[in-house]
């Protein structure tokens, strides 16, 4: 009897243990602090501002489903390309979604600046688009290296 | 007697029993429910990113001028609600908010006037190319309408179709159709100061009319190129252009504003140094503008706006 009362006690614990231990795989990012902490770290070499609704929508598009969450900064000057975008995504579905869509804004900018300022070319040709679980990380910055870093430190 | 030797080892199963029983429904239940925890999605809902109004902290930043601005006495309380202020016009003249002097450097140049607020712009339309698109980006001003792009001008204006508008790309001149604007900003010309400026005016007359065209009954403002700040502009740029060309280029402007019956707006002198050059730490670049002076642009432009009658 006892036996088994240590045994059902050890399951417990250890049911227990396992809920905690698969929890810790989803892991949650908080996009605005994250962002936040991208922009202070990185040497850009441009105002960023965030980004609204309205010209997000703009840049992005962003009507597709599975879009749980985002936030995003940009040259506030226009003087260079710099953007930061984050979205936090329900599947794979939006992903691709949001991959298309960050894509198209790379490509939109390159024809924007294709003949006015070639030199933003380089910039926009290292754009970084990275997905982790369900967020995704969009970055054209001096220093995508940091960037990138920062991304993946955050979603160990 | 007997029945007393059988009573503990009766007593300890009746015990013993539910103690097991009760272990195994805590196990299952917490498996059911690390289970069900797993399963379940965080409830979904988008939200919005915080609304940092940048153009309100730059504003009571370090700028020591947009600080200045905010001070006017005469000012309303300007503020990044969304909530449109009633159109009044104050029937006194403003004070010159940002210290600068007010005698236009180009001559031909609007003076100041009454102080309008924000819903002045409701109204208003912005054309121009890149340092135009800026504009977008501050809630302060949030209720006009740019039409903008970086890539645009004088030469491509009327033709390219670089306009988002709604689901459209269009030309300037489509969308301003589109718009009914009553007051028409233009911004052009600097990416065109290395050109023949004869040429470019002609260019700028004819973009004119074609606003007059597409907005009748409108009041157009030609607003000044910007100047630059030299330094920087030669070395990430070129090294031929030079405020001295620009300031050339914006007299022709101010001359050709008085023969089209429109303003010319010296937008320029709030960003004009003792050098006549603009302030370094004005723009990241020595042609754009940084977030502080867009608050300072439309701080000018609302104490230099004609009222609609």
């Amino acid at each position: 009897m006892k036996k088994l009362a240590v045994f059902a006690l050890c399951t417990l614990m250890i049911l227990s243990l396992a809920a905690c231990g698969s929890k810790s795989e989803a892991k949650e990012l908080d996009l605005d602090a994250f962002a936040k902490q991208v922009i202070d770290a990185v040497e850009y070499d441009d105002d960023m501002v965030q980004l609204n609704e309205q010209i997000a929508s703009e840049y992005y598009g962003l009507s597709f489903d599975g879009l749980e969450q985002w936030v995003a900064y940009g040259s506030g000057t226009a003087a260079t390309t710099n953007e930061l975008m984050l979205m936090r995504l329900k599947d794979d579905a939006a992903v691709s979604a949001a991959k298309e869509a960050v894509q198209k804004r790379i490509d939109d900018q390159t024809s924007n600046y294709e003949g006015y300022r070639p030199d933003e070319l380089f910039r926009l040709e290292n754009a970084v688009i990275e997905v982790r679980g369900s967020y995704l990380l969009f970055s054209i910055s001096p220093d995508n290296d940091t960037v990138t870093k920062l991304f993946e430190d955050a979603l160990k | 007697m007997p029945n007393l030797e059988f009573r503990p080892k009766r007593r300890r199963k009746r015990r013993g029993a539910p103690i097991l029983v009760g272990v195994l429904c805590a196990a299952v239940f917490s498996a059911a429910a690390a289970g069900i925890w797993q399963l379940n999605s965080t409830p979904v809902q988008a939200l919005k990113p915080l609304e940092l109004d940048p153009s309100v902290v730059a504003a009571f930043s370090s700028s020591p001028q947009a600080v200045a601005v905010q001070a006017a006495p005469s000012s309303e309380p300007e503020s990044s609600s969304q909530e449109p202020f009633p159109e009044e016009v104050s029937s006194e003249p403003a004070q010159s908010a940002s210290g600068q002097s007010e005698s236009a450097q180009t001559p031909g140049a609007l003076e100041e006037q009454p102080r309008v607020t924000s819903a002045y712009f409701d109204d208003a339309v912005f054309i121009g190319d890149s340092i135009t698109t800026g504009i977008k980006l501050y809630d302060v001003m949030s209720n006009t309408t740019v039409l903008a792009s970086t890539g645009i001008g004088l030469e491509n204006i009327l033709s390219k179709p670089a306009i988002k508008y709604g689901e459209e790309t269009l030309t300037a001149m489509q969308a301003l159709a589109k718009t009914g604007a009553k007051k028409v900003y233009i911004m052009l010309g600097a990416n065109s100061i290395l050109g023949d400026h004869d040429t470019m005016v002609g260019l700028y007359g004819n973009l004119i009319d074609e606003v007059r065209r597409n907005a009748p009954d409108s009041v157009i403002y030609v607003q000044s190129v910007l100047p630059i700040n030299e330094e920087i502009f030669h070395v990430k740029y070129n090294p031929n252009t030079d405020n001295s060309d620009i300031m050339d280029f914006n007299k022709k402007l101010a001359a050709l504003a008085a023969e089209k019956q429109a303003y010319y707006l010296d937008v320029g002198s709030v960003f004009r140094d003792e050098t006549g050059g603009m302030p370094a730490d004005y723009t990241p670049d020595g042609m754009h503008i940084n977030s502080a002076q867009y608050i300072m642009w439309f701080d000018y432009l609302k104490t230099h706006a004609i009222a609609a009658e």
